[in-house]
């Protein structure tokens, strides 16, 4: 493609790079490589941070899980940890394009090519993640759901380079859910994806955070359902009027669009099925004492 | 713009000047004429053009030569040859997996990752590990099955030695 690759050693190395002009980085390249070839791309140089050991930690402490920026999906799916403890998360990765993207695609890829179908980041949204950016003028820190600015548009100046992502583990009564909808299980690009995370105090819905994908330029805070959840107990008759509520907002949302009489439904049983699996260590006695699961 | 680039091919140490920025499978068909790693969609998205990269898969359209720097490749090349088949290919060839063969090399290199690691996966391992590896020929029923003779090959050559 005659473009200059640059193969930095440190991170350092890498932010010294990207100060000039016109750079781009490239990570597993799984999004990058195709542009590039339609041309749609053409920078001076490129920049492959794909192998910084700087970029490729997970770090999981008491309290806080860091992940490096140019960690792979499969790292994640490996990970035992978060297989234990955030299993969701472990499920989101799975889901991602087949084995051999998942073992080049980055999770800071996937934020910073900002697709609206980006399966890891309505999850992330839900769990409050931070973006940890540098560049040679110092740290900055931006929460996720403010770091997305449009399809495919992230908040990050030419000279920065996305560090990792850190997010709050899960607290004894918190739970979280991801679930997807695509037209196949392998290579499936999401049709509505959706992430909820809960907070039960007994059986009454602490709080919630719910966040939807592939239904608008970038993933959506389904405000009016969190609102709708907030104090109510978690039983079956609740989540399904949230479900209804959402597909009422999602085919206003959607308004004329093609896809919005089928995803207006569709987008229920998505929901319900994060909301169950969000849930599912805490409260879905109640579920099954009201008449078990329809999904 | 050519540069030095180091890697591994095939248990073959290489040390070559060349466009970095250049996919790896161009530079596996064009510059070396390995032509055994096929190009299906150019995007990801049907696998035939999987290699092993320090023994993970990858799809060689997606891979930049510049990003290979120091690592092991392996490509169908790699694992056998009509004199000297390997297991895996003599599985398929035993099961009648193979009808158009333009998935194959992939899909034997899958296989062989999947192997490499668990030398006794379940139908719902071999099913993900061939994932993303598209067959429009076969139904994926044989290839499956040959996985499955294959790791009971594998198995057997390794309680022989």
């Amino acid at each position: 493609m005659n473009i200059k690759l640059y193969k930095p050693s440190t991170l350092n190395e890498a932010v010294e790079l990207m100060g000039y002009n016109d750079g781009r980085i490239i990570a597993g390249g799984t999004d990058l490589i195709i542009e590039l070839r339609n041309r749609n791309e053409k920078p001076s140089y490129l920049v492959d941070i794909s192998s910084l050991s700087e970029l490729k930690e997970l770090r999981i402490e008491k309290e806080m899980i860091s992940i490096g920026s140019a960690v792979t999906f499969t790292d994640i799916i490996e990970n035992k940890y978060i297989k234990e403890k955030l299993p969701c998360f472990t499920d989101m990765a799975m889901m991602i394009g087949a084995v051999q993207i998942q073992n080049r695609a980055t999770i800071g890829g996937n934020i910073c090519n900002a697709a609206p179908a980006a399966d890891s980041i309505p999850l992330l949204m839900s769990l409050g993640a931070k973006c940890i950016i540098i560049s040679q003028r110092g740290i900055r820190e931006v929460l996720l759901a403010n770091f997305i600015n449009d399809k495919g548009k992230v908040r990050l100046n030419s000279d920065e380079i996305l560090k990792l992502i850190e997010f709050g583990s899960l607290g004894e009564n918190e739970g979280c859910g991801f679930s997807k909808l695509g037209k196949r299980n392998a290579m499936s690009i999401s049709t509505i994806s959706c992430a909820v995370k809960i907070r039960l105090d007994e059986d009454i819905i602490d709080n919630i955070c719910i966040y939807t994908g592939s239904l608008g330029i970038k993933a959506t805070k389904e405000e009016k359902v969190e609102s709708f959840l907030k104090g109510v107990i978690y039983n079956k008759q609740n989540i399904d009027k949230a479900a209804d509520l959402l597909s009422q907002e999602v085919s206003e949302r959607l308004g004329t669009r093609a896809s919005m009489p089928y995803k207006r439904v569709a987008v229920k049983t998505v929901f319900k099925e994060a909301c169950y699996s969000a849930a599912e260590k805490y409260g879905n006695d109640q579920l099954y004492m009201s008449g078990g699961s329809d999904i | 713009m050519k540069e030095k680039i180091c890697f591994t091919l095939n248990n073959k140490y290489l040390s070559i000047d060349a466009d970095l920025s250049m996919r790896l499978i161009d530079f596996l068909r064009d510059e070396l004429r390995l032509t055994g790693t096929k190009e299906g969609c150019s995007q990801g998205e049907c696998g035939a053009c999987t290699v092993i990269i320090d023994g993970k898969t990858a799809n060689s359209c997606l891979v930049l030569l510049g990003q290979i720097e120091g690592a092991h490749i392996t490509t169908i090349e790699g694992l056998g040859d009509e004199n000297n088949i390997h297991p895996i290919q003599q599985a398929f060839i035993e099961e009648g997996a193979v009808q158009c063969g333009y998935c194959i090399p992939g899909m034997v290199l899958s296989a062989k990752a999947l192997l490499d690691k668990n030398c006794g996966p379940d139908k719902e391992y071999i099913k993900r590990a061939i994932s993303g590896n598209l067959c429009r020929c076969t139904g994926y029923k044989k290839i499956e099955k040959a996985i499955q003779r294959a790791s009971e090959k594998m198995k057997e050559a390794e309680n022989d030695d």
